[in-house]
C-alpha cells in the first residue's frame, strides 16, 4: 500500500497561469491596502449610549454582595445623569480609580460628589474608563475642545504611563462606549481604526497592510507565548497567595528615570493645556494608593497585584515598593500640573493618614471601596468649595 | 478553536496537507484525529459523549439494516433515539424542565439546589446528535447500507468543519463521501476560498460589529420604539451573518478537504412566505425536522387538523432545539402559527396563481421580513420582562428617532456590502456567485474581504451565536 497518494489539488501548479496569479496577487494587495487606508474614514463610530442601566460582571473583587455592578450611562456616554441645567458642570477624566470601577453608580465618588453640594446645583459627568490611558484622555479632550464643550471644572487623575502599542481591548464594554456631546460624536480611541488613523496621519508612508499584518502577528504571538512563571499580575486570586505567604515580596529600590520624569511632565502639561480649553478650572489630583508603613493589617490584605522581580525563586515587589513608585509619579505630576496652570489636590496625602485606623477605604491597592469613595468625594468637594483641606 | 482565530488556521494547514498527501484510509484517519483534537480544544471531557454517541449509532445502524428482522430494527432505532435524545435531554433540557416544573407548581421549599445538575452544555451537542440520528434513521429507511468501518462512522459524527454548528448532514448524503475515495480537482479551490473569505467577512466584520448596538438596545432599560425596531432588524442581520458565515466557512473548509456539505442558507430574507422562509433558513435543520419529525407524525396526510397539529408540534420542538428557554419555545410556536396561517389562507392559491410581478414580489418579501423580525425579537430576548419592555417600547414609544438614526448611520457601512452581495445573488439566482465574476474582480473581492476581516476585527473573538445550541 502506498504511504503517500497526492490528490488532484497539486495539479494547480501546472494548471494555474503564473502571470495571471502574479497580477491577481498585486490586485489582492492593492485592494487590501485600500481597505486598510479607507477603513478609518468609512466606518462609522459606535453608537452613543442612551440613558440606561448597564449591568457588568463584577471584577476585581467588588466590595458588595452582588456579583454584578449597576451603572447608569447618560446620552453623552459618561457615567452619570443627563445634564438638566445645573449651575456647575464638572467633567472627570482618568482611569479605573476615577470611574470607581468596582462600585455601583450611587457609590462612585463622582456621584457622591454631586450630593456634597446643594441639590440640583452641580452636575458631574465621568468620562473615565477602566484601563484607559492618558492618550485616551488627550483624544477625548481634543474632541471636546473641537466641539466647543465647556465645563466649570475638569478633574484629571491618571497613572501617567506610556500607553501600550497596540491598545489593549480587555473590556468590550468600553469598546462600545461612545461619548456623544451636542453636535457630534466623540470617539472611543482604543478602537483599532482610531489607531490606524492615528498612525497614518503621523507616518503616511506606512504600508497599511503591513502594519495591520504585523499587528495581527504581534497579537497572535503574544497569545501563543509560553505561560509565564508568574501568576497574572492582576488576578484577584493572588490575594490568597499573598496572604498565606505563598509568594515572597521584597523591597526594591525605586528610582524614577529622567526619561520618565520628562514624559510625565510633558504629558501633564499637554493635558492640562487641553483641559483648560474645555474648562474654566482644571484640577489635577494625585492617584491615591492604599499603603502606609503604619497601616492597619487589613489594608495590605486586600492587595492582589503581583509585580515580578525575579523568576527563580519567584519574588515580587512589596507593597511599599509599589506604593513608592506610584507616589513618585504623583510627586512629579502635581508640580508639573501647577506649573501648567492647573489647580492640584494631593488626594493621596489626605487619605493616607486614615489607613492607620481603617481598612475599609480600598478594595485593592488603588480602587476605592464605598467608604473610600465617600471620603474622596468629601475632600474633593471641600477643595472645590475652597474650605479646609483644600 | 474558532474559525475566526489564527489557531484554527494553523491547525488546518497540517490537516489540509495530510488530506492531500495520504491515500483514502489515511485521509479519514487524519481527519478523525483532527476532528477529535478540534472538539477536544473546546473541552476534552465531552469527547466521551461524542464517542458514546458514535458507538451507539454504529451498532444501532448495523442492527437497523433492512436485512434484520423488523423487531430488531425497531429496537435498534429505539435505542439510538433514546440514547441520543437522552444525552441531549440531560445536558440541555433537564435543568430547564425541573426549574419550569418547580415554578409552575410553586413548590416550596425550593428543591432546585438538590435537583438541578448545573452541567455545562457541550458545544455542538444539538448538531451532532441530530446528525448521528440521521445516519441510523437513513439506514433503517433503506436509504443507505450501514457502514462497516467504525472509523468512518466516527468521522461522520465528528467531522470538524461542521461539528459544532452544522450544517446537519444526512447519512445518505454525507456518508458516501466518507466511505468512498474522494476526487479532488483544482476547480474546487477558488469556490472554497471565496466561501471562506466571505464567511469570515460576514461573521467578523458584519455580525460582530452590528452586535454592539443590538446588545445595547436590548439591554437598555428604556429604549424607544424605533431603536427596538432597528436593533431587531440588525439582529436579523447579525444572526444571519453569524450563522451563514459559519456555514460558509464550514463548506469552504470542507471543500478544500474534498467534501461537499449541503447548502444551509439560500437568501432567507428574500422569502415571500413562511414556508418559503423555512426552505431557505437553516435548511439542514428544517429539512431534518420535516423528514424525520413532521413526516413521521403524519405530515399533511391525515387531514387539516392533524396537519396543523404536526406543523405546530414540529416548529415548537424546533424552537426548543435552539435552547432550554421559554423564548425559544415561543419563537417556535410563533413560526408554527404563521406557517399554519399561511397554509390556511394561501396554500391553494399559490398553486394556481401566476408568478408575482416585481412590485408584488417586493411587497411579499418585505412583508415576510416583518414577520421574521417579530420572530427574531422573541428569539433574542432572554426573559419575559425584557420581552414586555421591548414590546411596550414598540407599541408606545415612537416620539424620538434620534437614537435609531444613529444606529443606522453606524451600521450602514457594514450592512451595505451584504445588501449588494445578496442582491447580486438573488438577481443571478445562485448563492456561489463570486466564481462567475471576471478574475480581476475576484482578486479584488478576496483582497477586500481578507483585509477587512483583519483590520475591522474589533470583536476580540466573539464566539458564533449558534455555538450555544
Amino acid at each position: 500500500m502506498k504511504l503517500f497518494q497526492p490528490s488532484g489539488i497539486w495539479r494547480f501548479r501546472k494548471e494555474v497561469s503564473l502571470p495571471r496569479l502574479a497580477v491577481a496577487a498585486v490586485l489582492v494587495c492593492l485592494s487590501a491596502e485600500g481597505v486598510c487606508r479607507l477603513a478609518p474614514h468609512l466606518v462609522g463610530d459606535n453608537v452613543h449610549q442612551p440613558l440606561h442601566a448597564v449591568t457588568l460582571p463584577c471584577h476585581e473583587a467588588c466590595d458588595q454582595q452582588r456579583q454584578d455592578l449597576r451603572w447608569r450611562t447618560n446620552a453623552h456616554g459618561a457615567r452619570g445623569e443627563l445634564y438638566h441645567g445645573e449651575k456647575t458642570r464638572i467633567a472627570v477624566f482618568g482611569t479605573s480609580t476615577s470611574v470607581d470601577v468596582s462600585l455601583d453608580q450611587p457609590k462612585a465618588w463622582s456621584e457622591v460628589l454631586v450630593r456634597q453640594f446643594p441639590a440640583g446645583s452641580v452636575h458631574v459627568e465621568n468620562f473615565a474608563r477602566d484601563g484607559a490611558s492618558n492618550n485616551e484622555m488627550e483624544i477625548l479632550l481634543r474632541h471636546m475642545a473641537e466641539l466647543g464643550r465647556h465645563y466649570d471644572v475638569a478633574i484629571l487623575m491618571d497613572h501617567w504611563r506610556r500607553a501600550p502599542e497596540p491598545p489593549s481591548r480587555k473590556n468590550t464594554f468600553h469598546y462600545s462606549a461612545q461619548w456623544y456631546a451636542d453636535s457630534g460624536l466623540l470617539h472611543a480611541p482604543e478602537l483599532i481604526y482610531e489607531r490606524l488613523n492615528d498612525q497614518y496621519l503621523r507616518e503616511p508612508r506606512l504600508v497599511a497592510i503591513k502594519t495591520a499584518l504585523s499587528g495581527l502577528w504581534r497579537n497572535s504571538t503574544a497569545q501563543a507565548a509560553p505561560v509565564p512563571v508568574h501568576p497574572f499580575a492582576l488576578d484577584t486570586k493572588n490575594r490568597i497567595l499573598r496572604n498565606n505567604g505563598t509568594v515572597k515580596l521584597v523591597d526594591v529600590p525605586v528610582e524614577m528615570s529622567p526619561n520618565r520624569k520628562s514624559f510625565i511632565t510633558e504629558r501633564v502639561s499637554t493635558l492640562v493645556g487641553l483641559a483648560k480649553r474645555i474648562a474654566t478650572r482644571v484640577l489635577v489630583m494625585s492617584q491615591p494608593v492604599a499603603y502606609d508603613p503604619h497601616e492597619v493589617p487589613g489594608v495590605g490584605r486586600r492587595w492582589f497585584s503581583l509585580y515580578p522581580v525575579s523568576d527563580n525563586p519567584p519574588t515580587y515587589k512589596s507593597d511599599k515598593s509599589v506604593a513608592e513608585a506610584i507616589r513618585q509619579t504623583n510627586a512629579v505630576a502635581l508640580p508639573a500640573a501647577r506649573k501648567a496652570g492647573a489647580d492640584t489636590l494631593d488626594l493621596d496625602a489626605l487619605i493616607r493618614p486614615y489607613l492607620r485606623q481603617r481598612d475599609d477605604l480600598f478594595i485593592d491597592k488603588w480602587h476605592f471601596a464605598p467608604a473610600g469613595s465617600r471620603l474622596a468625594a468629601t475632600f474633593i468637594a471641600r477643595h472645590l468649595k475652597g474650605g479646609p483641606g483644600a | 478553536m474558532l474559525f475566526n482565530s489564527i489557531e484554527f488556521w494553523l491547525f488546518f494547514i497540517p490537516v489540509f496537507l495530510g488530506t492531500h498527501l495520504l491515500p483514502h484510509r489515511g485521509q479519514n484517519l487524519i481527519l478523525l484525529v483532527a476532528s477529535y483534537v478540534f472538539y477536544g480544544a473546546w473541552d476534552w471531557r465531552f469527547l466521551s459523549l461524542i464517542f458514546a454517541s458514535t458507538l451507539v449509532d454504529y451498532w444501532a445502524a448495523r442492527f437497523a439494516a433492512p436485512s434484520n428482522s423488523q423487531a430488531v430494527r425497531k429496537a435498534a432505532v429505539a435505542v439510538s433515539i433514546c440514547v441520543n435524545l437522552g444525552i441531549l435531554g440531560v445536558f440541555k433540557y433537564y435543568d430547564f424542565f425541573i426549574s419550569s416544573f418547580i415554578d409552575l407548581f410553586g413548590i416550596t421549599p425550593d428543591p432546585s439546589s438538590h435537583l438541578l445538575l448545573n452541567v455545562i452544555l457541550p458545544v455542538g451537542i444539538s448538531f451532532y446528535t441530530f446528525q448521528t440520528l440521521s445516519y441510523t434513521l437513513d439506514v433503517h429507511a433503506g436509504k443507505m447500507p450501514p457502514t462497516r468501518s467504525f472509523l468512518d462512522v466516527a468521522l461522520f459524527v465528528a467531522f470538524f468543519p461542521q461539528l459544532v454548528a452544522g450544517p446537519i448532514e444526512r447519512g445518505a448524503h454525507f456518508m458516501p463521501q466518507i466511505t468512498q475515495p474522494r476526487k479532488f480537482d483544482t476547480s474546487q479551490i477558488e469556490p472554497a476560498l471565496y466561501l471562506i473569505v466571505w464567511g469570515l467577512f460576514k461573521k467578523v466584520v458584519i455580525a460582530d460589529t452590528v452586535a454592539h448596538p443590538v446588545n445595547l438596545i436590548y439591554a437598555s432599560g428604556d429604549p424607544t420604539g424605533p431603536e427596538v425596531y432597528v436593533a431587531t432588524a440588525l439582529f436579523a442581520v447579525q444572526i444571519y451573518c453569524d450563522f451563514s458565515g459559519y456555514s460558509d466557512i464550514a463548506r469552504g473548509v470542507a471543500k478544500l478537504l474534498g467534501f461537499e456539505l449541503m447548502l444551509n442558507f439560500n437568501l432567507p430574507y428574500f422569502a415571500k412566505n413562511p414556508s418559503d422562509f423555512w426552505r431557505r433558513w437553516h435548511i439542514s435543520l428544517s429539512s431534518w425536522l420535516r423528514d424525520y419529525l413532521y413526516i413521521s407524525l403524519g405530515g399533511n396526510k391525515n387531514g387539516t387538523v392533524q396537519t396543523y397539529r404536526n406543523l405546530l408540534l414540529t416548529m415548537t420542538l424546533g424552537g426548543l432545539w435552539h435552547g432550554a428557554r421559554a423564548n425559544f419555545v415561543l419563537w417556535g410556536v410563533y413560526h408554527g402559527l404563521i406557517l399554519c396561517l399561511h397554509r390556511a389562507m394561501f396554500r391553494n392559491r399559490e398553486r394556481t396563481d401566476a408568478p408575482d410581478g416585481a412590485l408584488v414580489g417586493a411587497a411579499k418579501i418585505l412583508g415576510m421580513f416583518q414577520l421574521t423580525l417579530v420572530g427574531w425579537l422573541l428569539f433574542r430576548v432572554e426573559t419575559m420582562d425584557q420581552l414586555m419592555r421591548l414590546l411596550r417600547a414598540l407599541a408606545f414609544s415612537w416620539s424620538s428617532w434620534q437614537g435609531a438614526w444613529e444606529i443606522l448611520d453606524y451600521a450602514l457601512p457594514y450592512v451595505l456590502p451584504l445588501i449588494l452581495m445578496q442582491a447580486w445573488q438573488y438577481w443571478r439566482g445562485r448563492t456561489e456567485i463570486v466564481i462567475t465574476a471576471a478574475w480581476p474582480l475576484r482578486a479584488v473581492f478576496t483582497g477586500c474581504c481578507a483585509s477587512a476581516v483583519i483590520v475591522l476585527n474589533q470583536s476580540g473573538g466573539i464566539p458564533f451565536i449558534y455555538f450555544q445550541f
